[in-house]
């Protein structure tokens, strides 16, 4: 394919611009700036697609500032003269393509038949020479160096060796030959453990069969010394058994049996007997019983005095309220007269000039010294005198009489009195004053006591006459007193006066007495049947008791009693032995082989001893057969060992993993290494062929001979020396670099022929370098197209194969 | 006359790579064998079958087969009470060993000894039925024992039970011929665990195992009941997988994302208890973080947590191969393989890893070597694409 026409509507400075290329190669000359790269870029760019305007491409892109169209075309002409016509424009991803073949629109694939397989990186490692790529050359150490030249061989190599290293690592992430802890080692030793876990377990149905057969063997022997122990057992218990009988059995032993009597007290006559004796005891404790309490002799005494003056008695008891009257009335009179000795010395205080012999002047008298002065009559007396009369007629009989006496006396005294002051009239000299004791008084004081003494004269009749009241009861209550203590109802050391009191208290204590003594009266004839019944009882007993004594021939009730009680106690004996034979039953024999107890125990201890043997033995296979059935248990879960196989088929599963995934990128690194190492091989002779000629030609025939041998490059000298690559000046390395990569180039034009684009690769050759340089061009030119770009002019070359760009600067 | 014919029990099967799964699914999977054995005993008595067969491979674990024998002895006696006899024979895995059989089984069991030999029994429709078989008394068995077998004699019905595979060196290998020449009515293999009919007539059948157990035993699991009716032999093949292991592969793009990757996972998923491995196809398309995602198990986890019918057991990614390998430098590549990728350089690539015989074992499977070589495209694809 040769590049004849690029067709640029728009790509960074480039706007509908066409160049036109010479088949076998193109010198593009221009100054800095004058869009040489970009004519570059462009090729690049419509064959292999628009750099992405993301990370570090976007430097790459040359969108124009001055036209909205980006992209162009390129039109190759083929080796059969067809024409291919590359359009690419802006659009998704890396431009909008269209292919043509001979102005006929093509499907984009067949770009294949332009670029083959390659991809924009690997045209660039192979076809483009740029100043970049070379002065890299210069950078790189002794190994790089090698690798860089070496890695010429094959498209792309560097990069597959990066991958191969890679690989190598990688694979070494998952097993390396002496490591420790990678994951397939980590992994084997995994297994390792684990098998060794599992060999851990015994085989189950092995197991199964050693527990099963112990657990049958143990179980035998667990019955047969069951059996024994319950043999045992059973000895013991007989053996207890019998040591509990043995007091009993003792007591069989002594108790001998009692003397026949061959007189025996029925049980009948017994009864009766007991009855009897039982009903005469009951006779003759209760004789001298009587219910009702017997009255005493004071008690006796004072219903006799009752009896003896029952009517008085009755008649003083219905006058107890009088009496009480009376005492009553006493009392009253009693507290007046007092009320009245009170005022008596009152007056006499009040007024000092009284005295007790004054005596009030009649009005006559009074008329003598004052004839205008009348004493009035004192109507006193009158008074005392009606209502003495009224309480005559209103009150009982004794008092009737006192009052109507002292009604009379009143009325008398006031006449008496009446007279008396109609009688005296006299003066003060005179003599009825002296008589009547105002002596010592002048007129006027005479005259203004006379209501004093009036009233102390009326003082003194009061009191009289209560005084009179007084003993004229008192004179009564001791006649009364008298007859209480005449008919005993008061007791002679009785000195108050509260005889109402003391005649209540007597008929209530009579009532009673009264009352018991009818009871009294009631019972004693009743008794009297009681005791003849009784009586009667008693020797029809009597009689009874003898007979049944009698009936046994036997002298007295106590030797009959005595009988009975030796009767009963054989009895009792005979009876305990037949409770003890019953009792001790079938096992009194087997005591009575036992000559004594010690014999018994003695037997007893041994069989405990051999029972408390077969227990512990009993227990210890019990316990073995607990233990056994968990054996089993654990036997039959076999859960763990189940873990185990688990994580092994687990393990297994993941080394396979481990190992393939290890292997596989084992096997990648050393199939890449394989492929680049047959790569290099077989292009290099031919390869090397044409180095030599491109390296003699650079050098001016200073080297002569490129050899490759066993991954290894030296160069010969026309002098037959022998270099090593690093051995080389830098200028001399970068020119074998450079033949490497031609010859590189030229080698696989039969796979891809693109032309070969140079961008200034050589700008700091010198002049005889360069001028190698361009020769070698016209030689490569010969069958690869070659588009060079740069910015010395060349002076060797002819015109029609260089384009001069106008600068722009 | 009808009769099971059923192999590869493997009670006790160990699962691996079910960690993450609940602790539910985790404890039914575990159980899942048993399930399946349940199911096949459940069905010979609805079916009233004359009898079973059981060729081999009933036990996975021969140290530790108590729970098993306890299972099948009370499962027997079910048969027993039912009037139907139990003819099996112990597999390379359960090969007898002095203090294997612990358990007694009941008298309806037949377990063939370590020379072929026969048994005749009469079934409910008249037919007198002649079983011959053998077990293995170690694990590996190189003689063909197929010319041992009884010659065909006296009866109506002739069944051999045969655990052993086709040229399989180690276990009693044999030809589809060698049981041809036989003359017996039916073969009731055992040992390869995927279903697989030999021959019609006579019938050479391989019923595979009652359930998967690993991601590889896909496909719905059971036994076949077999009718025999005027000498013609119908075979029905009857599931007892709880669980059907799945394989799926999903095809990406660029533009698949986390989301749409579980939309269209789900899809596999809707199917009650199913088991699916995934393989995503041209994985290289997807975007570094959803490979990461995937990488991490948190697209697994957030699937899961969707609680759908079906599990998702593993997803493996596949990068396809690129087109910048193919053509350039292709003949280098391809000539590279061959020098690089071989069996005896992988054996002597380190001893202590030969030594382990889990890769011992595994680098001499038969299909070991494609396997790493796919691997191995696979992370070259995958390096030259993603990193």
């Amino acid at each position: 394919m040769k590049l004849v026409k690029a067709k640029i509507y728009g790509f960074g400075k480039w706007v509908d611009q066409e160049f036109d290329f010479q088949q076998d190669y193109q010198v593009i000359f221009g100054s800095n700036e004058a869009g040489k790269t970009t004519l570059l870029n462009f090729i690049k760019s419509i064959l292999f697609g628009f750099a992405s305007a993301r990370g570090d491409n976007k430097y790459l892109q040359y969108k124009p500032k001055t036209s909205s169209q980006y992209g162009g075309e390129l039109v190759f002409k083929a080796d059969d003269n067809s024409s291919w016509t590359i359009r690419r424009v802006d659009g998704k991803g890396d431009g909008e393509l269209t292919l043509f073949h001979d102005e006929q629109q093509v499907p984009e694939s067949m770009l294949k038949e332009i670029i083959g397989s390659f991809t924009k990186d690997d045209f660039e490692h192979t076809h483009v020479f740029d100043d970049k790529n070379i002065f890299s050359i210069y950078g790189l150490d002794e190994n790089q160096l090698e690798t860089e030249i070496m890695s010429v061989g094959a498209v792309g190599s560097k990069e597959w060796l990066a991958t191969a290293d890679q690989m190598t690592i990688s694979a070494e992430n998952i097993y390396k030959r002496r490591g420790q802890k990678q994951p397939l080692i980590a992994k084997l030793k995994e297994r390792d453990d684990l098998i060794e876990e599992k060999a851990e377990f015994e085989n189950q149905q092995v197991a199964y069969q050693k527990v099963k057969d112990q657990s049958k063997q143990t179980q035998i022997e667990f019955d047969s010394n069951a059996e024994l122990l319950k043999q045992v057992s059973e000895r013991e218990n007989f053996l207890r058994n019998l040591d509990k009988k043995w007091e009993r059995f003792e007591e069989l032993e002594k108790n001998k049996q009692p003397i026949g009597n061959n007189v025996q007290i029925s049980n009948e006559d017994w009864e009766k007997f007991l009855t009897d004796n039982q009903e005469l005891s009951t006779l003759q404790e209760t004789t001298t019983t009587n219910r009702v309490a017997q009255l005493n002799n004071v008690e006796k005494q004072m219903l006799i005095n009752y009896r003896a003056n029952q009517k008085r008695m009755d008649y003083i008891r219905n006058q107890k309220f009088e009496l009480q009257n009376l005492q009553f009335h006493r009392d009253d009179m009693k507290s007046k007269l007092l009320k009245v000795d009170t005022q008596v010395d009152q007056l006499f205080q009040n007024n000092p000039q009284l005295s007790e012999d004054m005596r009030p002047l009649s009005s006559e008298e009074l008329d003598q010294i004052n004839p205008q002065q009348h004493v009035k009559t004192n109507s006193l007396p009158l008074l005392i005198c009606g209502i003495a009369i009224i309480l005559a007629v209103v009150t009982g009989n004794p008092l009737k009489v006192i009052f109507a006496i002292l009604a009379i006396g009143c009325g008398g005294w006031y006449f008496y009195q009446s007279h008396n002051l109609k009688s005296t009239q006299n003066m003060v000299n005179y003599d009825f004053l002296k008589q009547k004791g105002y002596q010592s008084l002048n007129r006027e004081s005479i005259v203004n006591i006379q209501s004093t003494v009036i009233q102390l004269a009326n003082y003194r009749s009061t009191q009289t006459s209560l005084s009179d009241g007084i003993k004229a009861i008192e004179v009564d209550l001791n006649k009364w007193h008298d007859i209480l203590l005449e008919l005993n109802i008061l007791d002679k050391s009785y000195k108050n006066d509260n005889y109402n009191e003391q005649i209540e208290k007597y008929f209530t204590r009579l009532d009673q007495i009264k009352a018991r003594a009818d009871l009294n009266e009631q019972n004693q004839s009743e008794t009297q049947e009681i005791t003849d019944n009784r009586n009667q009882r008693l020797q029809e007993i009597n009689a009874e008791i003898s007979q049944i004594v009698d009936k046994y021939q036997l002298v007295s009730v106590e030797r009959f009693v005595q009988m009975h009680t030796a009767q009963v106690k054989n009895q009792k004996v005979i009876n305990q032995i037949k409770q003890d034979k019953a009792f001790l039953g079938d096992d009194l024999k087997r005591l009575q082989q036992y000559s004594n107890h010690d014999e018994l125990i003695k037997e007893l201890q041994q069989v405990v001893m051999r029972k408390e043997a077969l227990t512990d033995k009993n227990n210890e296979l019990s316990r073995q057969i607990g233990s056994l059935k968990e054996q089993m248990q654990q036997v039959l879960d076999n859960t763990q060992y189940q873990r185990v196989v688990d994580q092994l088929a687990q393990n297994k599963v993941d080394i396979i993993e481990n190992y393939d995934e290890w292997l596989s990128k084992t096997l990648a690194s050393k199939w890449i290494r394989e492929m680049l190492n047959i790569a290099t091989e077989n292009r290099y002779p031919k390869m090397m062929q044409k180095a030599t000629q491109y390296f003699a030609l650079l050098t001016n025939n200073n080297y002569v001979k490129i050899d490759f041998h066993d991954n290894d490059i030296a160069v010969f000298s026309q002098s037959k020396n022998r270099f090593d690559v690093h051995e080389l000046s830098q200028a001399t390395t970068v020119q074998l670099y450079i033949s490497l990569r031609l010859a590189f180039v030229t080698e696989i034009a039969d796979l891809i022929k693109l032309p070969i684009l140079i961008d200034d690769a050589f700008v700091d050759f010198d002049i005889s370098r360069t001028e190698n340089v361009f020769e070698l061009i016209q030689k490569i030119a010969k069958d690869n197209q070659v588009i060079y770009v740069t910015a010395n002019e060349p002076s060797s070359l002819p015109q029609d194969h260089i384009l001069k760009l106008k600068g722009e600067a | 006359m009808k009769f099971l014919h059923a192999a590869d029990l493997h009670l006790d099967t160990p699962f691996v790579g079910i960690s993450d799964f609940s602790k539910e699914l985790q404890a039914k999977l575990k159980a899942s064998t048993y399930e399946a054995a349940r199911k096949l005993f459940r069905v010979a008595l609805e079916q009233e079958v004359d009898f079973v067969i059981l060729a081999g491979d009933i036990f996975d674990d021969t140290d530790s087969s108590l729970k098993a024998q306890m299972f099948l002895k009370s499962e027997f006696e079910k048969l027993k009470q039912a009037g139907i006899e139990v003819l099996m024979v112990y597999g390379n895995h359960d090969y007898y060993r002095s203090n294997f059989s612990v358990i007694d089984f009941p008298d309806n069991v037949t377990v063939f000894g370590q020379e072929p030999t026969e048994k005749t029994l009469t079934t409910k429709d008249g037919q007198k039925v002649g079983v011959a078989g053998f077990s293995y008394y170690q694990q590996h068995i190189n003689k063909n024992l197929v010319q041992d077998y009884p010659e065909r004699e006296g009866v109506d019905y002739q069944i051999g039970i045969l655990h052993a595979g086709v040229g399989d060196d180690n276990y009693a290998p044999f030809k589809i011929n060698d049981l041809l020449k036989k003359g017996y009515d039916y073969w009731a293999l055992g040992h390869i665990h995927k279903r697989q009919v030999l021959n019609k007539k006579p019938m050479i059948v391989y019923p595979g195992d009652i359930q998967g157990r690993n991601q590889n035993e896909t496909t719905p699991k059971g036994f076949y009941l077999v009718s025999v009716e005027n000498g013609a032999t119908q075979l029905e093949f009857v599931q007892s997988s709880i669980y059907t292991w799945e394989k799926a592969s999903l095809s990406v793009t660029a533009d698949d994302t986390v989301d749409s990757l579980i939309q269209k996972i789900q899809q596999f998923l809707d199917k009650p208890n199913v088991l699916l491995t995934l393989t995503i196809e041209n994985a290289q398309n997807l975007d570094a973080d959803v490979v990461k995602t995937i990488n991490r198990n948190e697209l697994k986890q957030q699937l899961q947590n969707l609680a759908m019918p079906g599990t998702l057991y593993k997803i493996y990614l596949k990068y396809n191969s690129n087109p910048q390998l193919a053509a350039i430098d292709q003949k280098y590549w391809d000539e590279a393989e061959q020098k690089s990728i071989n069996l005896d350089d992988i054996k002597d690539l380190d001893s202590r890893l030969y030594s382990s015989d889990v890769i011992r074992e595994h680098i001499n499977q038969p299909d070991f070597l494609k396997r790493i070589v796919r691997l191995t495209k696979n992370t070259i694809n995958q390096k030259y694409t993603g990193e």
